[in-house]
């Protein structure tokens, strides 16, 4: 070190002439930075534009609120919901737009249970400050959030009132079935005991011609029984359990032969008016079932009038979509609607869930016997249909009948007049395990002229037939234990081709567990019967 | 023609920079102008005491601006010290800083904004264009007239552990404006009058003899030479006539736009390293030390010594080489004397032990670059050794 150094390098970067020393500017890095912001902001821009889109674009309302229920911000379903606006949402706070009453130990315990699970999902009541009468049912879920620095709450609100509705129909649905399995069993019980008060009767009268007061008191007798059985195919019906005979039919042809007949159940002061559809699909129902429905209908629209007022008829053809699934007991496909809207009361929210029920009525005592609108709902669901009810108070009724639309085919020409009842000589088998029934029924036979054998065993008339007895007719019940209706003319016939048979049943025809064409062919008689309607059967039986 | 107008290109360096009195009352302006929001204010207790920082931090405030004031800075300005002041910066989350002080305010601050800028240890800029990135705004209100740091591309720092200065020259150092105003030398006493003086007297000495000096830094150096010559004494000993003030502090800005361009010379080399080892004024040890760094460069440029002489009014016409250096130096030991500096670094403490030390350090100095005559280490040391 005791050399001077050179210094020339050091010197000349000292003076400024190094390449580092050069000035420089920052101007083009400042440019870029500026433009990165820009392309950020945009991107941002894009991005918040877009979480607005699904903001709004959700079917939950959505609430950003503080916890002292002030309301931060709302996305479009919110405002919908509750209705209110942009400009009015902040107006109200969550208590506002609660049914309930928001307690301080309410929302402690929302505190603690979003500490511990970080979210909470309850059912609640939803109001909207303009009708504070008309709570609506909602799920709510709630979280914590930040928003904007604040410690804030989102509560994400669906409108569940749908569902709830649904699950009413779906319990009002289940309710029915059930109430029909109880009156449907109650009505056969009494049907057989009905069958051996009209059946003594239709004997006794018989016998009375020369007493006159006797024969009244026994067509009094009789009349009671005959009505009894006409309420009890009414719960049949209601049950789904009624005979019936369908066929194809044309709706707008059926109404128009009721007209008359409506007309007569109305008063002069309301107005019945028909619009068919032109074009109406054909539907596969019994007629008399129809009618039966129409005339319910007619009847419960008139009663909902009062003073004054219409009563609209009309058919339509409709397809139902996916919106089927929306109501319980529908399904997707082309149906046949019949309405019958009337321009009264309207039914309230209460009621409504319950009209199809048996004996539920709001008519004065004696004026209804409750089961018209039961048996309208039977007969539709045993036709395959459903109904759907269009009310609300003040603003009329209207019931929708939807039967499944049947492709192709002409109605049926209608049955003719029935003939004259006969008797006859042929040797009956008769089976029936109601042993009053069954004393009955042969005593019956027997007064017009049958050779009868009559057991309340099936087993026994099996034995009977193989020892050699020879009936031209096995007249028989269908459910009987040991061996049913069914099976008891399967194994006769194996002995006996050539013998007749004439079910005897409490149950549809079609309950019998037999293929419809095989049906066709054989006699069947609905219980309880009339002297005259065993006789005809009888006769007919034997003579197919 | 000059030698050095014919051998190469020059540059020529300086901020923007407002003389005058009161000019000091406009940082608040420029502090906003620049994009300032909040301030760091660097000081010291001496300059606090005298009244400049409190005026310069309501000036700011003024302007609504938030200010935050650092004050831990010692006459030698240490590394640890621009550390604590970088660290403030960053935690109050300031973008600007406004130096109110003498030379080690002003260097402390230069610290501070290249540590805040850069991040790491101010010890690793150490060195010529060694600071990647640009600092934060920067104002300087110079309040002694000597340093020129507020417009130098210089900041010296003591490295504590080596107790050594060591230099920062790049062009990030230059602030973005200084405020030079006279009156704030109203409050510096007469000895720190003379030692200050002194030190813009060394400025444009080293820069005139500079092997760097340019027409434009001759100039300056010149002027500001004679400045000091004709007004130091009379200013040291009536230290509140703001007229002899004003003449001083022009002097230094001089010589500061002289030296910052043309660099300095073994005084400064030697200086710093005494400074940093005994904790002497910068002026005092630049004024102890010039007259012996003067006889050794003489001879490499005894021309430019002779118009230094004119500049001083001190004559040599007639004088021959050795009789005229005998002049001048004996001119320069009379100023030193008249304004109250007097005795040698024996008086001051340092022992002849140090004296090797001493050496070791200044030769590694970047201003023995621009020294006239390269020195050897152990130039340095006998140089010392005179100045004892
Ligand atoms: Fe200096």
């Amino acid at each position: 070190m005791n050399e001077p150094q050179d210094w020339s390098q050091l010197r000349d970067s000292i003076i400024g002439l190094g390449t580092d020393s050069s000035r420089r500017t920052y101007y083009p890095e400042l440019l870029a930075r500026v433009a990165q912001l820009e392309e950020t902001r945009e991107s941002l821009r894009r991005s918040e534009e877009n979480l607005l889109t699904l903001f709004n674009g959700l079917n939950d309302a959505i609430f950003i609120h503080d916890w002292e229920g002030h309301v931060l911000e709302a996305n479009d379903a919110m405002l919908a919901m509750y209705e209110v606006t942009r400009e009015t949402f902040r107006d109200h706070t969550i208590q506002d737009y609660s049914e309930g009453p928001l307690t301080l130990a309410h929302i402690e315990t929302m505190r603690h249970q979003l500490d511990r699970d970080g979210s909470l999902v309850f059912e609640w009541q939803a109001r909207r400050p303009t009708r504070p009468n008309a709570p609506l049912d909602v799920e709510v879920a709630v979280r914590r959030v930040c928003w904007y620095g604040q410690n804030a709450l989102v509560s994400v609100v669906r409108d569940i009132s749908g569902r709830k509705r649904l699950e009413a129909m779906l319990n009002q649905s289940q309710r029915l079935d059930s109430l029909g399995q109880l009156a449907g069993g109650v009505a056969h019980d009494t049907n057989n005991m009905l069958g051996v008060i009209i059946g003594y009767a239709d004997l006794l009268l018989e016998r009375t011609e020369a007493m006159p007061n006797l024969r009244r008191d026994l067509e009094q007798i009789r009349k009671a029984a005959l009505h009894s059985a006409d309420l009890n195919r009414q719960l049949l019906a209601f049950a789904r359990q009624q005979a019936i005979q369908p066929t194809l039919l044309d709706l707008n042809a059926k109404v128009e032969d009721t007209q008359k007949m409506l007309r007569r159940l109305i008063s002069e002061q309301h107005t019945l008016a028909w619009h068919p559809a032109p074009d109406l699909w054909t539907v596969w129902a019994d007629p008399s079932q129809v009618e039966q429905i129409l005339t319910n209908l007619v009847v419960n629209a008139r009663d909902a009038l009062g003073t004054g007022g219409s009563i609209t008829v009309e058919t339509a053809n409709t397809t139902l979509g996916a919106a089927a699934r929306s109501m319980p007991d529908a399904e997707p496909g082309d149906y046949v609607v019949l309405r019958v809207r009337d321009t009264g009361r309207g039914i309230p929210a209460d009621v409504l869930p319950h009209i199809f029920e048996p004996f539920f009525t709001t008519k004065a005592q004696g004026r209804g016997t409750g089961l018209g609108l039961a048996t309208v709902y039977g007969i539709v669901r045993q036709n395959g249909g459903f109904i759907q009810v269009d009310t609300a108070p003040g603003q009329g009724t209207t019931f929708a009948i939807h039967l499944p639309r049947l492709p192709g085919g002409s109605p049926a020409a209608s049955a003719g007049p029935a003939p004259d009842v006969a008797g006859g000589h042929e040797s009956v088998l008769l089976v029936e395990d109601e042993e009053i029934l069954l004393e009955t029924a042969a005593r019956i036979l027997e007064d017009a002229g049958y050779r009868v054998t009559s057991t309340a065993n099936p087993l026994e008339a099996l034995r009977w037939v193989e020892a050699g007895l020879a009936p031209a007719l096995l007249a028989t019940d269908v459910v009987m234990p040991g061996l049913d209706g069914p099976g008891l003319w399967e194994r006769i016939r194996t002995l006996r081709p050539d013998i007749k048979v004439l079910f005897l049943s409490g149950y549809p025809a079609s309950n019998l567990g037999l293929a419809a064409p095989r049906l066709d062919s054989l006699g069947f008689l609905q219980k309880p019967f009339t002297r005259n309607e065993l006789l005809q059967s009888v006769r007919d039986a034997l003579e197919v | 023609m000059n030698e050095a107008m014919l051998g190469e290109i020059r540059k020529f360096v300086a901020p923007e920079f407002i003389f005058g009195a009161d000019a000091r009352l406009l940082a608040g302006r420029y502090a906003r102008k620049l994009g300032g929001h909040r301030i760091l204010l660097i000081s010291d207790p001496g300059v606090l005491a005298a009244g400049w920082t409190g005026e310069v931090a309501a000036c700011l405030e003024q302007e609504g601006l938030t200010v935050t004031q650092f004050l831990g800075v010692s006459p030698n300005p240490r590394d640890t010290e621009v550390m604590e002041g970088a660290a403030l910066f960053r935690e109050a989350g300031c973008d600007l800083i406004v130096a109110v002080g003498g030379g080690s305010v002003i260097d402390c601050a230069k610290g501070v904004g290249i540590v805040a800028a850069n991040g790491g240890s101010i010890l690793e800029f150490e060195g010529v264009d060694q600071v990647p990135a640009p600092m934060a705004p920067l104002i300087c209100i110079p309040t002694t007239g000597g340093t020129s740091a507020d417009v130098s591309q210089f900041a010296i720092i003591t490295h504590t552990q080596e107790r050594v200065k060591i230099a920062i020259i790049s062009k990030a150092v230059v602030p973005d404006v200084a405020l030079i105003d006279p009156r704030t030398l109203l409050t510096m006493d007469a000895y720190l009058t003379a030692c200050t003086g002194m030190d813009a007297m060394v400025h444009a000495i080293e820069a005139f003899v500079s092997n760097a000096h340019s027409p434009i830094t001759d100039l300056h150096a010149l002027e500001a030479i004679r400045l000091v010559s004709t007004h130091l004494r009379a200013s040291t000993a009536a230290p509140a006539d703001l007229e002899l003030r004003t003449q001083i502090m022009l002097a230094s800005l001089q010589a500061g736009l002289a030296f910052s361009n043309a660099s300095l010379g073994s005084v400064h080399a030697m200086a710093h390293s005494l400074g940093g080892y005994m904790d002497l004024a910068h002026g005092e040890c630049n004024a102890l030390l010039l007259p012996h760094v003067m006889d050794f460069n003489f001879s490499t440029a005894p021309d430019r010594y002779r118009r230094i002489a004119e500049a001083m009014g001190c004559n040599l016409r007639g004088l021959n080489e050795r009789e005229g250096r005998s002049r001048i130096l004996r001119h320069v030991l009379d100023l030193r004397r008249d304004c109250g500096i007097d005795e040698g670094l024996t008086a001051r403490g340092v022992r002849s032990d140090d004296l090797s030390r001493l050496a070791s350090k200044a030769i590694l100095d970047p201003c023995n670059a621009t020294n006239p005559r390269p020195p050897s280490r152990d130039d340095l040391r006998a140089l010392y050794a005179e100045a004892m």
